[in-house]
Formats: C-alpha cells, sequence, structure tokens
C-alpha cells in the first residue's frame, strides 16, 4: 500500500487534490480482485458470459463524415476508392490509395459512416426490381428481362442509343441512365455492417452551399438499415439549399418509415456567420418551432476536421491561450472573404452561449449539441494521425508539393495545402458496437470530439460527487450512479450547491502524453452578456499557477528535423473532481472538457521529413492535440 | 481549387454554361439546336414522381408548375450548353459517366450468387484474414516511468518479487485508468487498446506467473497471464457473412477489370508525349505507364 504511486490532479478552486495513490480502498480492492467486466473502466475486457452493461464501458471510435469516389467532387479530384475500399480501410484492412501508394491506418475504426453527396436517383434498379409501374412498357419490359439475364451493358447501351434517338419510354425520361446509386451504396452498408464488431452507418451529405458557397452542409446518418433507407430518396440540394427543408424532410422521412435521422453539421468556420445565424435562413426572427426543430435534429456539430477547428477563435475567446489552433478563418468555401461580425456565428463555444440566451426568450435552447470531430476526406481515407495523414481529396495525398498547392484561391483570398488540419475522430460512449447503441449515444450527446489521437476522456457532472469517486477505480461506476455523463443536464440545485464535476483522461496508446484537463464554462450573466472562464482542473507534474492564474507550459520535446518526440513530459493519464466555484444558480450555463497534449509533430514535420523538403517559415511543424468533450448543461429549476 | 468541391457541380456547370451561352450568342449565328421541347404528360409524370420520391407527397399544382417552368427552362439551358460542348473534357461529367459504368458492369457481374465450393475455397485460399484471434485473460500492473524516474528499475524488480510471492495486486504499482483485469480479450483488441508490441510480448508471457516488463505506451507492465486460448481455423458456418461479401469484392474487381482489359483490346494507344522529360508529380501512376498499348 505505501508504495502505490499517486498521480496528483491538481485542483483549482475550492477543491481538495484527490489521490489515487495512497488511497486504494477497501472497495477499490474488491472491485479489482473480483473483477467483473461491467466494474472494470473504460477499457473493459469483454467477458465470456457477458451481461447487460448498466452504463458503456468503452469508447468507440469512429469518423461519421468519409467521401469516396463516388462523390462527384471527389471522383473529380482523382478518387478512385469508392465505398467498399472506403469501409475496408477503416476497418484496418490495407487498401490502395488512388495515387497506387498502399494506405492502412494504425489501428481499425470501430465504426464509419460513409457520406457521400446526396445524389439523384434513377430507375435502372427498379427495371431490374420489376417496378409494374415501369412494366407496362413493352421496352421497359424487354431491359428488365436482360438486366435480371445479367445484360446490364447491353441494356446501358441501348439506353444510350435510345436516349440519343429521343426514343427512351416515357417513363424513363430521366437522365441518360437512371439509376439508383443510393440502393447501390445502402446495399454495400449492410454488407460490412456486423454488429458487435464494426458498424457501417447508412448516410449522406447535404451539401448547400447557400448564397454562394456559405458553408451549411450536414452529415444525415441513419439508425436503420436498407429496408427504410431505400423506401425514400436522399435530399439534395437541388431539392432545396436551406436548412429548414431539410428538418421536414428528416420528420416526414421518420413519419413514413417508422425509422430515425440525424443530421450533424460542420464547418461554420467556412459559412461566412450563416451556420449558427440568430435569424433564419430567409432572414425571419427565431421562433420556439425553429429551435425545436434545430435541437431535435441537431443534437450533434462535427467540431474538427480537415478544414479547419471549429470550437472557438482568438477574436471570441482572447483569454483562451490556446484558441488559436488550426484556424481556417479567411473565407467561406467559394472563397468569398469574411466580413466583420461573421465570425460571432460560426464557432461551437460561441454559439453554445447564444443557445442559453436565445432559450431565455424562445422557451428552447437551439444550440444544445454535443461535439465530434471527423475528417471530411475525399480521398475514402479516413485519416486523422500526422504520421500518417493523406489529405483533404486525391489531389493533396502525399508528395513533396502538396504543402504547397492552393486549395481555396480567389483574387482576395488563398488556403494552402499546409492549412490542412490532419483532424479528426469521434469517440462514443455505447454499450455496444451496433447502430443503434451507437446511433443512440450521439442522440445523447455521450460523445466527444478529438483532433485525431485516441484519449479515452470521461465527464460527469452532478451535485454529490465526493473525492473517494473521482479515483479511477471508482470514477465511472459513481460517475453514472450520482450524476450525468458528458451530453447530459443537470438542475435543481440544492440550497448553497455548486456543481460538481469529475472528469478523467487516459492518453492515446500510440500518442503524446497529457498537458492538462480543463473545464470550459460558458453562461449568461445577469446583464444579458455571454461570459466564458476556462479552469485547469488536472495537469502534469508539480507546476504551480502564477500570479496572473495562468499555468505554466509544459514544455516541448519536440525535433522537427527529425519529426520526433518523446513522453518524458505530461502524463499518461489525468483525473480530477472540481467544484464550480462561481457558481450561481440564477444563470444557465454549460460546462465542457478539454483535454491537451504535450506538443507533438504536426502532419507538415513528417511531410518535411518524409520528402527531405523545407517548407516556409510560416508553416506551423508543432501541434497540440486535444480532445472536446460535449457539454453538461445547467438549467435553473 | 476546392471552389469545385463545392458539390452540386452541375448548377456551377449550368451558370458557367449559362455565361458561355450569353457569349456565345454575342458572337456566333445561331445553332441547330432542336428547339422544340413537348412537356407530355408522361413528362409531367416524371417530374410529379421525382418531386414524390424526395418530400413523400405529391406536388401541389402550383408546385407541379413550378417544377415544369425549372423542367423547360434546364431543358432549354441544357441543349444549348451541349451544343457548345461543355459537356466535353469536364472532369466531373466524366467521373459522372464513368461511376454508372461501374456500377451497371457491376451489377451485371454480381447475379449468380457463389455456390459453397466457391466460398470454402476462397476462404481456405484466405484462411490468415477470417482466423478468430488468440483471446487471453490477464492481470497488469503498472510503472509510469516519470514518476519512477531513476528508481524505476529498482521499484519494478521489488514489485516483481511482490507479487510472484502472492501480495495483492491492488497494492502494487501506479494507480492507473487502464483496467486492472482483463477478461478473454482477442489480442487484435489487446493490441487496439496497449500497442501491437504489447499484445506481441503477451502472445508469448508464460501461463500462471508474474512476469515483466512489459512496455507498452502507457508505461512499464507486470503482466500475468491467467489463461490463453488459441486462434483457430473458422468454419465456413462460422464467418460465411464475411468470405460471400469478400468473394463478391474480389469478383466485382475482376469483373471491373476483365471488362477494361475487353475494351482496351480494341482501342489503339499511343503514347506520343516524351515521358522522361514531363514534370511528372511523385508517386505518378502515369510514371508507370509509359508503353504504347495496341
Amino acid at each position: 500500500m505505501a508504495n502505490k504511486q499517486q498521480f496528483c490532479p491538481l485542483l483549482f478552486g475550492v477543491m481538495a487534490c484527490f489521490l489515487a495513490a495512497c488511497s486504494k480502498t477497501p472497495e477499490a480492492e474488491k472491485t479489482s480482485s473480483n473483477d467483473t467486466a461491467a466494474q472494470a473502466p473504460s477499457l473493459a475486457a469483454e467477458s465470456a458470459t457477458p451481461a447487460p452493461k448498466a452504463y458503456p464501458e468503452r469508447v468507440f471510435w469512429g469518423d461519421q463524415h468519409v467521401h469516396t469516389g463516388w462523390s462527384v467532387d471527389a471522383g473529380a479530384f482523382g478518387a478512385t476508392l469508392g465505398p467498399e475500399e472506403a469501409l475496408r480501410f477503416a476497418r484496418g484492412e490495407e487498401v490502395q490509395s488512388s495515387h497506387g501508394v498502399p494506405a492502412k491506418l494504425s489501428r481499425p475504426l470501430d465504426w464509419v459512416a460513409i457520406t457521400d453527396h446526396s445524389d439523384a436517383a434513377g430507375t435502372i434498379f427498379e427495371i431490374r426490381d420489376g417496378n409494374p409501374a415501369l412494366m407496362a412498357d413493352p421496352q421497359i419490359k424487354t431491359w428488365h428481362e436482360m438486366l435480371v439475364a445479367g445484360k446490364g451493358l447491353e441494356v446501358a447501351s441501348e439506353m444510350i442509343v435510345a436516349q440519343s434517338n429521343n426514343r427512351i419510354p416515357a417513363p424513363l425520361k430521366d437522365p441518360v441512365l437512371a439509376m439508383s446509386i443510393w440502393q447501390k451504396n445502402t446495399a454495400i452498408m449492410e454488407k460490412y455492417n456486423e454488429p458487435g464488431k464494426f458498424t457501417a452507418f447508412i448516410g449522406y451529405e447535404w451539401t448547400s452551399n447557400a448564397g454562394g458557397g456559405n458553408n451549411l452542409h450536414r452529415n444525415v446518418i441513419y439508425r436503420d438499415g436498407k429496408d427504410l433507407a431505400d423506401q425514400v430518396v436522399p435530399m439534395t440540394t437541388f431539392d432545396s439549399e436551406n436548412p429548414e427543408d431539410l428538418w421536414k424532410w428528416l420528420a416526414d422521412w421518420e413519419a413514413k418509415t417508422g425509422g430515425s435521422l440525424l443530421a450533424i453539421p460542420h464547418n461554420g468556420n467556412l459559412s461566412n456567420g450563416t451556420m449558427f445565424a440568430l435569424q433564419t435562413f430567409s432572414g425571419e426572427p427565431l421562433t420556439p418551432a425553429w429551435a425545436e426543430a434545430r435541437a431535435r435534429w441537431e443534437p450533434v456539430y462535427e467540431v474538427t476536421q480537415i478544414k479547419g477547428d471549429g470550437e472557438t477563435h482568438p477574436s471570441l475567446s482572447p483569454n483562451d491561450e490556446f484558441a488559436n489552433f488550426e484556424r481556417w478563418d479567411a473565407a467561406n468555401l467559394a472563397g468569398v472573404p469574411k466580413q466583420a461580425g461573421m465570425l460571432e456565428q460560426e464557432y461551437a463555444r460561441r454559439a453554445l452561449q447564444d443557445g442559453l440566451k436565445l432559450e431565455k426568450t424562445l422557451g428552447v435552447n437551439p444550440f444544445k449539441f454535443g461535439m465530434v470531430g471527423s475528417t471530411d476526406t475525399h480521398t475514402g481515407l479516413t485519416t486523422a494521425d500526422e504520421d500518417n495523414f493523406f489529405g483533404k481529396h486525391s489531389a493533396v495525398e502525399p508528395s513533396a508539393e502538396r504543402w504547397e498547392h492552393p486549395v481555396i484561391q480567389t483574387p482576395q483570398v488563398n488556403v494552402t495545402g499546409w492549412q490542412m488540419s490532419a483532424s479528426g475522430y469521434a469517440g462514443v460512449w455505447a454499450v455496444d458496437n451496433t447502430r443503434e447503441a451507437l446511433w443512440d449515444a450521439l442522440k445523447r450527446k455521450e460523445v466527444y470530439a478529438t483532433t485525431g489521437p485516441r484519449m479515452t476522456v470521461r465527464f460527469f457532472g452532478g451535485w454529490e460527487y465526493s473525492d473517494a469517486d473521482a479515483e479511477p477505480q471508482n470514477l465511472v461506476a459513481a460517475g453514472y450512479a450520482k450524476g450525468v455523463p458528458m451530453g447530459g443536464d443537470i438542475s435543481a440545485a440544492p440550497a448553497g450547491a455548486a456543481p460538481v464535476f469529475v472528469t478523467s483522461a487516459l492518453k492515446d496508446a500510440l500518442g503524446g502524453n497529457l498537458d492538462r484537463i480543463q473545464i470550459v464554462k460558458g453562461w449568461v450573466d445577469a446583464a444579458g452578456n455571454l461570459q466564458e472562464k476556462i479552469y485547469d482542473v488536472a495537469w502534469s507534474g508539480d507546476r504551480k499557477p502564477g500570479a496572473d492564474g495562468n499555468l505554466p507550459a509544459v514544455g516541448n520535446t519536440v525535433d522537427v528535423a527529425n519529426a520526433t518526440w518523446t513522453n518524458s513530459i505530461g502524463e499518461s493519464q489525468l483525473a480530477a473532481i472540481w467544484k464550480d466555484p462561481d457558481f450561481d444558480p440564477a444563470l444557465p450555463a454549460f460546462y465542457y472538457a478539454r483535454v491537451i497534449e504535450i506538443p507533438t509533430p504536426r502532419w507538415t514535420a513528417y511531410d518535411q521529413k518524409r520528402f527531405g523538403i523545407k517548407m516556409a517559415d510560416n508553416v506551423p511543424m508543432i501541434i497540440t492535440e486535444r480532445a472536446y468533450t460535449s457539454p453538461i448543461w445547467y438549467t435553473p429549476k | 481549387m476546392l471552389r469545385k468541391l463545392i458539390t452540386e457541380p452541375l448548377v456551377h456547370f449550368l451558370l458557367l454554361g449559362l455565361g458561355l451561352f450569353l457569349l456565345y450568342q454575342l458572337v456566333a449565328p445561331a445553332s441547330a439546336v432542336d428547339r422544340k421541347i413537348v412537356v407530355s404528360d408522361a413528362t409531367v409524370a416524371m417530374l410529379a414522381q421525382r418531386y414524390e420520391s424526395v418530400w413523400m407527397r405529391p406536388p401541389t399544382p402550383d408546385e407541379l408548375r413550378a417544377l415544369i417552368d425549372t423542367h423547360i427552362r434546364e431543358e432549354i439551358l441544357y441543349r444549348e450548353g451541349v451544343a457548345l460542348g461543355l459537356d466535353r473534357n469536364d472532369p466531373v461529367i466524366q467521373r459522372r459517366v464513368l461511376q454508372k459504368l461501374d456500377v451497371l458492369t457491376e451489377e451485371s457481374s454480381s447475379l449468380s450468387a457463389p455456390t459453397d465450393a466457391e466460398l470454402d475455397a476462397y476462404l481456405q485460399a484466405n484462411a490468415e484474414r477470417y482466423a478468430l484471434p488468440p483471446t487471453l485473460s490477464f492481470e497488469q500492473v503498472l510503472f509510469d516511468p516519470i514518476r519512477h524516474g531513476a528508481k524505476l528499475e529498482a521499484d519494478f524488480n521489488a514489485a516483481l518479487t511482490q507479487l510472484n510471492a502472492g501480495t495483492d495486486p491492488a497494492t502494487v504499482g501506479d494507480s492507473t485508468l487502464l483496467p486492472a483485469r482483463a477478461v478473454s480479450m482477442p489480442l487484435d483488441q489487446v493490441a487496439r487498446d496497449y500497442g501491437d508490441d504489447f499484445a506481441a510480448a503477451l502472445e508469448n508471457l508464460p501461463v500462471g506467473s508474474w512476469q515483466g516488463p512489459v512496455r507498452s505506451g502507457f508505461g512499464v507492465h507486470i503482466v500475468r497471464i491467467e489463461s490463453k486460448s488459441a486462434g483457430e481455423a473458422p468454419t465456413l458456418a462460422a464467418v460465411r457473412a464475411a468470405v460471400e461479401r469478400d468473394w463478391e469484392n474480389a469478383r466485382r474487381i475482376e469483373g471491373r477489370e476483365a471488362y477494361y482489359q475487353g475494351l482496351l483490346k480494341d482501342y489503339e494507344i499511343r503514347i506520343e508525349a516524351d515521358l522522361s522529360a514531363a514534370a511528372l508529380p511523385q508517386n505518378s501512376a502515369v510514371a508507370n505507364t509509359s508503353q504504347v498499348r495496341q
């Protein structure tokens, strides 16, 4: 007992330091000697006869935003990988990249959603399947018989000839070769979805670039399988560029099929002030119904990805020393420069604050979202590791030149290859690796974002946690028993009480050590002003905050020339219990945890080393990877 | 560049087409575009059906009228654009056509289901892909090198001796968020959580006694393997879905390649460019195909 080493989460504010070390209690010993899978913490093993799980024991890693060559834009950039290759890659198999380079993840992912851009549907599969409405036409009936006999190509060429001679049967006047890419897509997802082992979500991206490149994109994620997904054609932006129409489509779909959908927006940083605008798409004031719909359909926001990080911006969070991170803040997706006032409606933290404020007037918080990371890769290769980064699209797959290739180029704005961010992944706390369990976790926001590393992060909030609850052996069981996990709500503050949070972070087995865990609090003060404050709650080593309250930097071991670092600074794990020292029970607030890694080489450093090149001096070579949990909201009764 | 990434590129295409069309009107005589557009019952039915397929209800009369107006507008612009040749040499349109052809080729070649014998042969030929991994039950105690510094080896060895003398492992080593015990964990999962080196080391440890050091990204471990089960080759019945999927995938790729090779035979390919003088990007596939095909 005496030589049990402690890791000391140093606490800010009112907290007593809890020490895991000397305090392995009898209960804890009992837990570890009479192990049951249900009591083990985050990396619990699978039991031979699993009992129903009381709460999520394992975090499932995935990417809900992958494009393949089937997205026409990706194909135009030379991506040759289709959905099957993308799924195989996500499952950990080696595939050939579009440039013929072997590509493989360091570790498999647990789940993925292939979200090619939604696509106009067609009818060739209906011909094949003998849709009775079409069979009345003798020509179509002949083609049906040929298709069933395996003569698809002959049918195709006959259709092309008929088209060019204007002899296409009227029911097929749909474009050249009508076919349902969608049904093909869902069939592939069905084949690769293996409940308990690997989840392949059915999904698509609805890609609204309203107003000339204002990114209002949403990924639509299906909880259900092909039988329901095939009943309705995905919505495209030919149908509407208005997100409110997407929500309507989602509602209609659920009513028709009885299934469940959600939508995940991304890249508010490229929306020129429209992602979290305080008015409707057509410029009308927000209404309770609007807020209800947004909160219902968009429970999660993709906060970090290749096209930049979206947590916050230095001009919005001037006191946040980690805010200046992987910024894409010059323009929208079409290179239209940003103007004053736009940044305020583009970033997650500010939107979470605005949500609290809107709830006061609308009765509903429209921006009550959890956070995930994903890649938005257009290569079919979901890579978020700095040392294994295949880029945004196939024109910027690894090469000696990609760092200086333009990504957005207009007379006013240049975004260059080196600005791509090798980010991110989504960690999902679910009881099982199935579509249903993972989707439900997204819906209840028990998810978090990382910029690539697979850190295991826990975050709970409640009123009754004690120091012992924050010990590693107890943290998870106590976290669920006495409070709510990330994404949850607390209310009804006991008289004189302040909310207490327990949080832990375990490094990625292959990644950098951890610098610190912070809790980010946002609220609206009594005068209606938006407020935020960042608390360091656990950190490595014996650093002491300075007179200004700031913790000294953790240091830096990165050898840029060799693209290496050492884990001689930081800690492999951190944990803390923290009570809000500035709590006012009358004011609604949100809290989320941010985990910061020690500095490690950025992908640009690996490229520079790998290709023996020297990039320009302004290209960053070092990155501080991080994780953002979904918030926990406090709402006064 | 990323402007092209904005999807629904046909929108841009149409806008571009409109611009060029207007320009063309200024500088060229009228072309031989078919200038008759007939909106038949079938056309209207098709528009209505397409609307309903997305919106899950038929269009209202006003909506239908708007659909028809849009159809006419797009048909005119499309015809004029095609007459200008704007559909040619466009990588987006080219990709779309290729994609359709790919899907058709695959659909044509995947209609017959594999026999058990075919699947079994495929399973045997790719046995390692389907092998069930060994599973391990183990206890572990962690030492963080940063916390122990120069004393790491001494602390570690003392703990190893204690453990093998029967000391409760819960009282030894550093407090950790890692589970103290894992039950029947597949080896590939061990590798995912702790790294490949750790998993490989565990596979070779003897059962029963505390062993170490075993290194992982978290630090230095002392490990006791409680039990292990060997991996095994599965029967077709156990992995049929995966084998069928992979067999179909292999056939899909073969079919696509065979179709291409069949077409290629009828083409004369002549690469006249001086490839040695061309500035080719690294990893370019072009660099590997500098031959004349007949």
